[in-house]
């Protein structure tokens, strides 16, 4: 083993949402952790340049320059002038494409919680008991009673504002109070009630604070939340785990430090440390540590384990199975319907609200709700709103006093309702590191392979037509769908490279999200998802990873790792 | 026919073909741009941005608000060579439609005759489909009076007189009321 400086209990990799967890709930069991980010530090509110900024505090309109647009073609995809800053640079991050995936990444301390969509819902047994039922990929090795209680835990630190709807299919988290509906929401969701009433329309619910919680505030409803949040409203590990990792005292945070690799020790059959490529002096160091958490990411880690080779593993860390890297997931969306709606002239609100209505899936929940033509589901996510500026511009003719008289008063009511739909695990959508390019540290480029399959094509039709059909029934004019096309890694919900399983042969992690090969290597990041369903899937991971630590922490008291 | 009248018919004649044609002409679509004329547009772009947004009794037009000026970033600096091109082309045009026209700068024109000039540009901007809109644009790009009027009301909307003395602006809401009455001329949110 090394020098003492460079020896911890544990080691975890990444400060994302996953990787703030593992440091926040390891240092609180008394563990000296070091976190590794191979990206700049992002001290909270310290660290949020744009986020007092007006509009016009921006040179051009929060749009992008092309200069952005031609170096980040695919980052700013996602990105706008007010938080380009929390994602990477495409040619100095450069990866293959076999076929369109776009990677989006924030190279920073706190990853991509910085610029998360926030919205978090339980998966249920709908979704755990899917693979098995449908004969695909593998059995999750957990169900919801093993992570339910995780849920709750975690629930109560993240803050989750929303609406108890009692749903099996969508467990209910443990919530602080529910956003409000505007009026045109509440229309919606009492005309689903009498034409759809099997079909659930509730408030979005999302990591945005409803009420104070530990040393956050409550949200101020500015609606600016990717820029960081200067009142801490939403949860980040910038806001929340890792302050709450660093009071223990016992958290060591290293920015600048690349993970080549997890070293692997042949004799003890466990990992004994990584080593690091610090990019600011450019040396390679290594630590050690009695546990690792590796929580770069569903590539992110996948390129780690590949890039970690032994005389055991010749291809790849615990890669025994050959899995790792496969079965890569995106859920698939920007398709839909929105409307117009002739009444409420004399209604407005105020506040800005960053949250939307959610109407959880409603197929292939029962014999009665079963389709002929697909497998698994999709949850809408939407909102009702009167038109704005931008829209009104974009929707009249002329110009002049009363084209002028329109853009500043409020415009009609309209809706909207997009869904976010399940993706099979398919072993050929895949990332690998074999080719010869390199990039400037000299690691091998990392290249994807992905395509969205039938089922997913053909549940997408359904996902327009059910949009248009609620919405056209429940009195809306002017109804149109759309299909804006998305390519994997549009919705940033990478998936499944590492996946959990029952058997050691054909799964990456056990149902601990421990290594099946690694005793000591746990992976709780997006990797580990055995089957995507339709739901926003960071509180998932947030709930795996307190659930493998208290398991670890125990693993590791009893002397078996 | 007067003579200044013929020689206006002929000139209008040439000036309208030349303007047809500059919608189709392939080849110069990714010329080098003019970006020495449209920094010395900042002015014309403010009447033209003032004729889209004007200003009226109770709240601000796109002048006050500098709207050319931020055209001109928009232009330099987010557009693709191809925009950048049929904008620029677009203000040689208006320039010269109203010479042809009323004899006169835009910037000199009555409110009228603005309104007569932005009128045409519009016309000319699109066809009667929006099939052919779209595929228009996605060939050739954007017309010179979408551009405009796009980068007018981003850039007035967004501008601290817009925001605040135009539309409502609240920059610290504090809370969400989801449903409150209208108020008598009740402005728009400037942010959502």
């Amino acid at each position: 083993m090394g020098n003492n400086k460079n020896t911890f209990d544990a080691i975890v990799i990444g400060s994302g949402i996953s990787g703030g967890w593992a440091a926040k709930e390891l240092c609180e069991k008394g563990l000296k952790t070091l976190m590794l980010e191979r990206g700049r530090n992002v001290q909270h509110i310290v660290d949020y340049p744009t986020a007092n900024n007006n509009p016009w505090d921006f040179e051009y309109g929060l749009e992008n320059s092309e200069k952005d647009e031609n170096e980040s073609p695919i980052q700013s995809l996602a990105y706008n002038e007010s938080n380009k800053h929390f994602f990477v640079n495409d040619k100095e991050h450069p990866y293959l494409q076999e076929s369109a995936f776009h990677w989006i990444r924030g190279y920073q301390v706190g990853g991509r919680s910085l610029t998360w969509g926030r919205q978090c819902y339980r998966l249920s047994d709908l979704d755990f008991e899917a693979n098995l039922k449908d004969g695909i990929a593998v059995d999750w090795p957990i169900r919801y009673k093993d992570i339910s209680p995780w849920y709750d835990y975690v629930e109560k630190f993240v803050g989750i504002s929303g609406q108890p709807e009692g749903l099996s299919h969508l467990p209910d988290s443990v919530f602080l109070p529910p956003m409000e509906m505007n009026d045109l929401e509440v229309h919606f969701k009492r005309q689903m009630k009498i034409k759809f009433p099997e079909r659930c329309v509730t408030i979005g619910r999302t990591a945005n604070l409803s009420t104070a919680l530990y040393k956050r505030n409550a949200c101020q409803y500015r609606n600016l939340c990717s820029r960081g949040c200067p009142f801490g409203a939403y949860f980040s590990s910038n806001s929340s785990t890792i302050p709450a990792a660093m009071e223990t005292g016992n958290l060591e945070l290293k920015p600048f430090s690349i993970v080549v690799e997890i070293m692997y020790d042949e004799k003890t059959k466990k990992a004994s440390g990584v080593r690091v490529l610090d990019t600011e002096s450019n040396k390679t160091i290594e630590y050690y540590s009695k546990i690792i958490f590796l929580n770069a990411s569903t590539i992110g880690s996948a390129y780690i384990l590949l890039n970690s080779k032994s005389n055991t593993f010749p291809n790849g860390l615990g890669n025994s199975s050959g899995q790792i890297g496969h079965n890569l997931m995106d859920h698939h969306f920007r398709v839909g319907a929105s409307a117009d709606f002739d009444g409420f002239k004399d209604r407005y609100y105020s506040g800005r609200r960053p949250n939307g209505i959610y109407i959880p899936r409603f197929r292939n929940l029962n014999e009665a709700t079963k389709r002929a033509d697909y497998i698994r589901g999709f949850g809408f996510q939407g909102g009702g709103f009167r038109l704005g500026w931008n829209d009104i511009a974009a929707r009249t003719s002329g110009f002049g006093k009363e084209f002028k008289e329109k853009l500043i008063h409020p415009g009609d009511w309209a809706i909207m309702v997009s869904a976010w739909g399940e993706t099979l695990p398919y072993f050929q959508n895949r990332i690998k590191i074999e080719g010869d390019e390199k990039d400037k540290w000299g690691l091998p480029l990392l290249s994807v392979q992905f395509n969205f399959g039938d089922n997913e094509r053909i549940m997408r039709n359904d996902m327009k037509e059910s949009a248009s059909e609620m919405l056209e029934r429940t009195g809306f004019r002017n109804v149109k769908q759309f299909d804006y096309h998305s390519v994997g890694g549009d919705c940033v919900h990478e998936m499944g490279t590492a996946r959990m399983g029952i058997n050691p042969k054909t799964s990456v992690l056990n149902k601990w999200n421990q290594m099946h090969d690694v005793s000591n290597v746990f992976i709780t990041d997006g990797s580990c998802m055995t089957s995507s369903a339709c739901q926003n899937p960071s509180l998932t991971y947030m709930a795996l990873t307190a659930r493998a630590c208290d398991f670890a922490f125990s693993e590791l008291k009893k002397g078996n790792i | 026919m007067n003579r200044r009248k013929a020689v206006k018919k002929i000139l209008l004649l040439g000036g309208g073909a030349a303007i047809g044609y500059s919608g189709i002409k392939g080849y110069n679509l990714f010329k080098n741009p003019d970006i020495g004329l449209l920094n010395q547009s900042v002015s014309l772009l403010n009447e033209l941005a003032e004729t889209i947004i004007p200003v009226t009794a109770n709240e601000p037009g796109a002048k006050s608000a500098n709207a050319g000026s931020f055209i001109v970033k928009m232009i330099s600096d987010c557009s693709s060579r191809k925009n950048q091109n049929n904008f620029i082309d677009g203000i040689k045009d208006v320039i010269q439609y109203s010479m042809f026209n009323y004899y006169k700068p835009f910037e000199e024109c009555s409110m009228t005759e603005k309104n007569n000039i932005l009128q045409h540009f519009e016309k000319k901007g699109k066809f009667s489909t929006e099939l052919f809109n779209k595929a228009n644009r996605f060939i050739f790009g954007d017309s010179f009076f979408y551009t405009l009027k796009k980068y007018t009301v981003l850039g007035f909307c967004n501008s601290k007189i817009g925001a605040t003395q135009a539309l409502s602006y609240d920059y610290l809401p504090g809370k969400y009321i989801a449903s409150k009455a209208l108020l008598p001329n009740q402005k728009g949110w400037a942010t959502f």
